[in-house]
């Protein structure tokens, strides 16, 4: 077979962000991310920085009565800034597991709370990513996935997270997480917590 | 007229004749459909978004080439190994040899159409190799000893009584008609399997060629668990894969699983940047690419080039009234649906599907709801006319074509043979109908009734009327 002479060739289209942009940087970022993170089946909790560790171990509390657990086994991401704060917080009603332990801390976690490095509006995604003691399991391997969001680091669409958002060094991982784990192949019908979370709780700290 | 039936004919016959698999993928589909267009409607510049992906697929298939050359560079800067399979039997072989290499033993699976495409569970099997598919629905199919039949939702054509007493059998569960607790089922057992598995593999959704990034888009969180468990992680990616620029996947990403199950976006969209760096605590400490080629690079050189835009969206599936009634099975090939009626055929033997692109209506649904525009319709008249100037077309329909060119371009044949019609089709005849016709043309009425040609055909009518107005005129 030849090369027709006719086939057009087609440039590379330059990626113009107002075509591109599902969500524009002019509206409340945080109000938007709320709303689709909880459109995708997520439960979003809004608090200031001052209370964020008192709403994290409520919400450890909360979720494990619910859950039905005593005493939860916890990792907690070790990038996280109220990592410290939350640990004695909890210390009397949770065990906080060392992800160094290996498989078995990793694999016996009821509740995995991580930082975000980015989360887009659009989506309503958590833009996860490996490195610098950052525990790809965290976020997948318990059935609860709490996950803390600053205000800041919401950008409005996908574009901008690919565009300018990234580490300058790509990290080995990122991980863009919009919801539970989900399946609809049993005749259609959804069900969370299939492989990962079965719940993720997403607190957004505002300023 | 073709008297004998073929491989399809029959297997067209058997699942028509399945009135609740028809049922079951008729809903299914038709629901897809619905939130795909509830899902697009919310995105004001979807139309532009799929300008814009045809666009990037056109320029990055036109220069393949450049792109992979690219990607290859950046995928070994990261750390990773590339390797290259022309065809389907030496990705298996490379992904077997890599498994001993490695001492690795134990294999879990994404779902991804390339490794059902180069049959790697069994290549896997016969290297020593124990596989698991962890996709829920692809679990399934395993457990089953079934073949998948959608190239999204694999398990469509299987109900939960179906799905309850393969668990029952094979797992020891007890059994439940719960859709929740079989989940649970597959989620337990599955479990102790990441634990200890050495081998991750999966397909490729997009690889990024400016920073040698493989994302793979799924929604159960298996896909993590297989890339990030393993000691080793392989994709088998088809080289049609590749996009240019990372800021593509936004793109990309926007059209994908809105035109298929209409969500915003998968669960979990992992990019992933080679093996696990020396900051990294978890993650495999190999990653290997395994570029397969299986004939994508003869399509890339000739006129159906176009097909290799195709993202794997499964849109065109649950668009397609032919796939609706006759799902996935009746194709006989890993891609079912409007896309595996061009990609069968030119992927493998032609001949053998040369049935595939005749059994569509040209209705264009898989057209419209293409998220990189492809022209179906138009690839599979082309297909057709290349089996026409071939030998795919069985003498008799050949000369039965050929006769009717012949009459049709020739007024004084056109008109004796409208006579002769009328008169050879008297025989069984009520009126201008006839239900049975004899011999060869018996085939034309085995479904349907067939109308006589006129009493009095057009020109006739023409030439009388014309000769009443020259009457009247005078």
């Amino acid at each position: 077979m030849r090369r027709s002479v006719t086939r057009q060739i087609v440039p590379l289209p330059a990626i113009d962000p107002s075509v591109v942009r599902c969500c524009t940087p002019d509206v409340d970022l945080a109000a938007t991310f709320c709303e689709r993170a909880s459109e995708v089946g997520m439960h979003v909790v809004r608090t200031t920085s001052g209370i964020c560790t008192e709403r994290v171990a409520e919400l450890v509390g909360n979720v494990a009565t619910r859950l039905g657990i005593a005493h939860p086994k916890l990792i907690i991401d070790l990038q996280l800034a109220e990592r410290a704060a939350l640990c004695a917080t909890l210390a009397d009603r949770a065990t906080v597991l060392d992800p160094h332990d290996g498989d078995d801390a990793l694999f016996a976690a009821d509740i995995g709370i991580t930082s975000v490095e980015a989360a887009v509006a659009e989506t309503g995604s958590l833009v996860s990513v490996s490195g610098q003691e950052g525990w790809r399991s965290t976020s997948l391997l318990p059935v609860v996935h709490i996950a803390i969001v600053r205000a800041a680091q919401i950008v409005p669409d996908l574009y901008d997270l690919f565009e300018s958002r990234l580490p300058k060094r790509i990290p080995t991982a990122i991980t863009l997480i919009s919801g539970p784990s989900k399946t609809a192949d049993i005749e259609g019908i959804l069900i969370t917590g299939v492989h990962g979370p079965r719940e993720v709780y997403v607190i957004v700290v505002d300023k | 007229m073709k008297c004998s039936h073929t491989w399809f004919d029959e297997n067209v016959a058997r699942t028509l004749a399945d009135e609740s698999l028809r049922a079951v993928i008729g809903q299914t589909s038709q629901s897809k459909i619905e939130s795909r267009v509830v899902a697009t409607a919310k995105v004001p510049n979807f139309e532009q978004l799929r300008d814009l992906a045809t666009q990037i697929k056109q320029h990055t298939i036109e220069h393949l080439d450049h792109y992979l050359e690219r990607f290859i560079e950046q995928v070994r800067a990261n750390g990773g190994i590339v390797h290259f399979a022309a065809t389907a039997a030496d990705a298996n072989a490379c992904i077997a040899r890599i498994a001993q290499d490695n001492g690795l033993k134990l294999a879990v699976k994404v779902k991804a159409m390339t490794t059902e495409e180069t049959g790697l569970n069994a290549a896997l099997a016969a290297a020593g190799v124990q596989v698991f598919e962890t996709d829920l629905g692809e679990f399934i199919v395993q457990l089953d000893n079934d073949r998948p039949s959608h190239i999204v939702t694999p398990i469509i054509h299987k109900n939960r009584q179906t799905i309850a007493r393969a668990m029952q059998r094979e797992l020891g569960v007890p059994y439940t008609e719960d859709p929740e607790t079989l989940t649970r089922y597959a989620r337990e057992h599955l479990r102790d399997v990441f634990r200890r598995c050495d081998l991750g593999i999966s397909g490729v959704n997009f690889g990024v060629a400016e920073t040698g990034t493989i994302c793979i888009c799924t929604n159960e969180g298996n896909g993590r668990l297989s890339t990030t468990r393993p000691r080793v992680h392989v994709a088998l990616m088809g080289i049609e894969k590749v996009i240019p620029r990372l800021v593509d996947l936004s793109v990309f990403l926007k059209v994908l699983s809105r035109s298929n199950t209409g969500q915003p976006i998968t669960v979990y969209t992992s990019l992933m940047n080679g093996p696990r760096r020396e900051s990294d605590p978890d993650g495999p400490e190999q990653l290997h690419v395994v570029l397969l080629d299986n004939g994508r690079r003869a399509i890339q050189q000739g006129r159906y080039r176009e097909i290799l835009h195709c993202i794997r969206c499964g849109a065109c599936l649950n668009a397609c009234p032919v796939y609706r009634h006759i799902g996935g099975h009746a194709y006989d090939s890993v891609y079912p649906g409007p896309i595996g009626k061009v990609l069968t055929p030119l992927l493998n033997d032609p001949k053998h599907y040369a049935d595939l692109p005749q059994a569509s209506s040209l209705c264009g649904f898989c057209r419209d709801v293409c998220p990189v525009r492809i022209d179906i319709p138009d690839l599979l008249v082309r297909l057709r006319r290349d089996q026409a100037d071939g030998k795919a077309v069985p003498w008799l329909r050949r000369l039965a074509f050929r006769a009717l060119f012949w009459a049709l371009s020739t007024p004084r044949l056109m008109r004796w043979s409208q006579r002769v019609l009328r008169w050879g089709t008297v025989v069984g005849a009520k009126g201008d109908w006839n239900s049975r016709l004899p011999g060869p043309a018996a085939q034309l009425t085995r479904h349907r009734d067939t109308p006589r040609p006129a009493a009095k055909t057009f020109r006739d009518l023409w030439q009388s009327e014309r000769d009443r107005g020259d009457q009247t005129d005078q």
